[in-house]
């Protein structure tokens, strides 16, 4: 049993005619998180290997800031943290790179005015609203900047704010081994990847964490699987695909650390688990649920194949493109940023 | 999507479905378009009062639009809203909430109302509303963060007696959310959070007169786990709670090492008990007592006998097959 590939890409296909449609409701209701759906489709189209790609670069740029080098989600809307780094994953996927380097000379101070003086960062420049979320958005452009316009900045400049939202992101680890969205909140599968992946894109985990913190870390995630083998985000909750991505990825971002030596992720049942993903897909439109029968989304539909990309890569299947826990980018993309 | 189900439509249902998407989505582009062109210039307090409007009506079919919500609280605040405009800003976004309570911008919006109002009586009626939707969806991490956040700002506006009963209060909450359903860990999360407070807190308060001190309120604490496991012995939420309790320095410094190693051997006696009914049961050892009595020996206390770390694990690798590798893995480290 496996991922029908090819249906996956009928599926892409039909949600690309009806998101460039005007006509059609679903063009109108997902315009503020279009361009983090661009990039799920994206990476989806890239692990299902289809040649078509629609290039998408002129509509990127009518959705950019270029005072601050940031992007808005949709034409007319304002600029996010969240649509921003989709918008450069998406240059990175397009291989747009002399654009991409103009947008990343200037984000800096658009990124440093989102960090807050106890090293949060917010999303945007319009509320006060806070999340680790954004703390990953924001340590993960970054990062692009040391990699590909490395004279932009002095490095300490950098160097500060990546240690500031780090030291930050310490704070919402928890007693029981995962992160919440803030300090004090309670572990959620989504906050653990995007505040542990941080780390490991800094290359900082066992600066920050003992082995025993790292322990109850792999604890909460091993946790994570239920009997019908898919993954939950919280403790006592219903396995969701998407959780194949945020927790499978995490236990894989564990072993960056020096302390674990064998495939963290080799500790659950991974054929059960992407039996699980497999049975999510709907064998007539194509796409991928949170669970097995139910309606699916392009947001799944990435993370389900994300996780079916680690799963195979451990299990040495290899039928899908490897995948960077740390980035939710193919392993190539990320590789080439350094040529 | 989250929980929709796939449903095949007759061709009738179908019909009717795309008949309505147009209303909404002619209603939706009309409402877009009204937005733009009066966003777009200067407008005297009328034209405010109108796009207020047409927001109102736009969120009402999709309240995750973050930048409708930033158009919205520049035009509230132009507006010079009174009191009555913002118990009618709050009555909407408690029924938007209502229809969506897992909208992140929207949680941010009414976050963003309170700030403005910044009256203690607000925040105690708001409390009251985190009470309802929790009551709704008792999981909502969004509702657990905000009422998390509405509690530290009473915490600031209050004074000192006022604190107590509001906390005391949050505690009888939180015990009675745990009693009606002891797998809710959000809740056992927040009762960790309030726990901590009070051992904390200066003078020995305790949230109810039943505990004259910290250490007969944390004695309660022992006996209230110790219920716990034996009332659902496989749900996660309690033996997570347990191992913090149990290895939690603050927790240990109320009561003496005498003291500590009594509860450690209260609760071990209690594990091994579960672990031979169970037995008798279906032939297996408890899955959570198994991983705890062998997280006791590994990081409590090193020298138990009665604690058989290698028989433990043979048996976790047939009572939790999903993670039969990692009690393998562990198997050779010992």
């Amino acid at each position: 049993m496996s991922i029908d590939k090819k249906l996956i890409s009928k599926y892409i296909k039909d949600l690309s005619k009806e998101l460039n449609d005007e006509n059609q409701l679903e063009y109108h209701l997902s315009q503020h998180l279009r361009m983090n759906g661009l990039y799920w489709t994206a990476i989806s189209t890239e692990l299902v290997d289809s040649t078509e790609k629609e290039n998408i670069v002129d509509w990127i740029k009518t959705c950019y800031y270029p005072e601050q080098g940031s992007f808005g989600p949709f034409p007319k809307h304002d600029p996010h943290i969240l649509s921003t780094l989709s918008a450069i994953q998406l240059l990175i996927i397009f291989k747009e790179f002399d654009f991409l380097k103009e947008v990343l000379s200037k984000i800096f101070g658009y990124i440093s005015s989102l960090q807050l003086a106890n090293g949060a960062f917010k999303g945007d420049l319009f509320s006060e609203e806070v999340d680790t979320r954004f703390s990953y958005n924001s340590l993960h452009i970054l990062y692009y900047i040391t990699k590909i316009v490395p004279d932009a900045y002095e490095q300490k400049q950098i160097d500060d704010v990546v240690s500031k939202g780090l030291k930050y992101l310490k704070t919402c680890y928890n007693y029981d081994g995962g992160f919440g969205l803030r300090p004090g909140c309670e572990s959620h599968g989504a906050q653990v990847w995007t505040s542990f992946a941080s780390f490991a894109i800094w290359g900082k985990i066992d600066e920050y964490f003992n082995l025993q913190e790292l322990e109850n870390l792999k604890w909460w995630l091993l946790e994570r699987q239920n009997t019908d083998g898919g993954l939950n985000g919280r403790p006592c909750k219903l396995s969701d695909c998407c959780y194949s991505w945020w927790c499978l990825a995490s236990l894989k971002t564990l072993n960056y650390s020096k302390h674990f030596d064998t495939e963290c992720i080799n500790l659950l049942d991974l054929q059960k688990l992407k039996a699980f993903i497999i049975g999510c897909q709907d064998n007539v439109n194509g796409g991928i649920s949170d669970r097995s029968g139910n309606v699916v989304d392009i947001f799944h539909t990435c993370f389900g194949l994300s996780g079916i990309s680690i799963i195979e890569e451990v299990l040495k299947e290899e039928d899908f493109k490897k995948i960077d826990p740390r980035f939710c980018m193919l392993t190539e993309s990320i590789k080439n940023l350094n040529k | 999507m989250h929980g929709v189900k796939r449903v095949d439509l007759t061709e009738e249902l179908r019909l009717e479905k795309e008949k309505k998407d147009k209303i909404k989505l002619e209603k939706f582009k009309f409402l877009s378009t009204t937005i733009d062109t009066l966003s777009s210039k200067d407008k005297d307090t009328e034209e405010l009062k109108e796009l207020l409007k047409n927001l109102d009506a736009q969120l009402m079919i999709n309240s995750d639009l973050t930048t409708s919500y930033n158009l919205r609280r520049d035009t509230i605040l132009k507006l010079n809203f009174k009191d009555e405009d913002w118990e009618k800003e709050l009555n909407y976004t408690t029924m938007l909430l209502t229809k969506s309570p897992k909208s992140y911008p929207l949680w941010q919006h009414r976050c963003w109302i309170l700030t403005q109002l910044d009256s203690k009586s607000y925040y105690e009626k708001e409390l009251k509303l985190t009470f309802k939707l929790l009551s709704l969806d008792k999981r909502n991490f969004h509702g657990w963060s905000y009422r998390r956040d509405i509690l530290d700002v009473l915490y600031s506006k209050l004074d000192s007696n006022e604190v107590e009963y509001l906390y005391a209060k949050e505690w009888k909450f939180l015990t009675e959310m745990i009693n009606s359903d002891i797998s809710n860990y959000s809740a056992w999360h927040q009762r960790r959070t309030l726990l901590l407070y009070y051992i904390d807190s200066e003078g020995g308060k305790t949230p109810s007169r039943e505990f004259t001190s910290i250490k007969e309120l944390l004695e309660n604490e022992v006996e209230y786990i110790y219920q716990a496991i034996f009332t659902d012995a496989e749900d996660q939420s309690v033996w997570n709670y347990m191992k913090w309790f149990i290895t939690d320095s603050k927790v240990r410094s109320i009561f003496s090492d005498q003291e500590s190693e009594q509860i450690l051997e209260k609760y071990i006696e209690a594990m091994h008990e579960i672990n031979e009914d169970e037995f008798d049961f279906d032939g297996k050892w408890n899955k959570w007592c198994s991983l705890l009595l062998i997280y006791i020996k590994d990081n409590i206390s090193t020298d138990r006998d009665d604690i058989n770390k290698k028989a433990l694990l043979e048996s976790l690798i047939e009572s939790d097959p999903l993670r039969k590798n990692r009690y393998k893995e562990m198997l050779q480290q010992k």
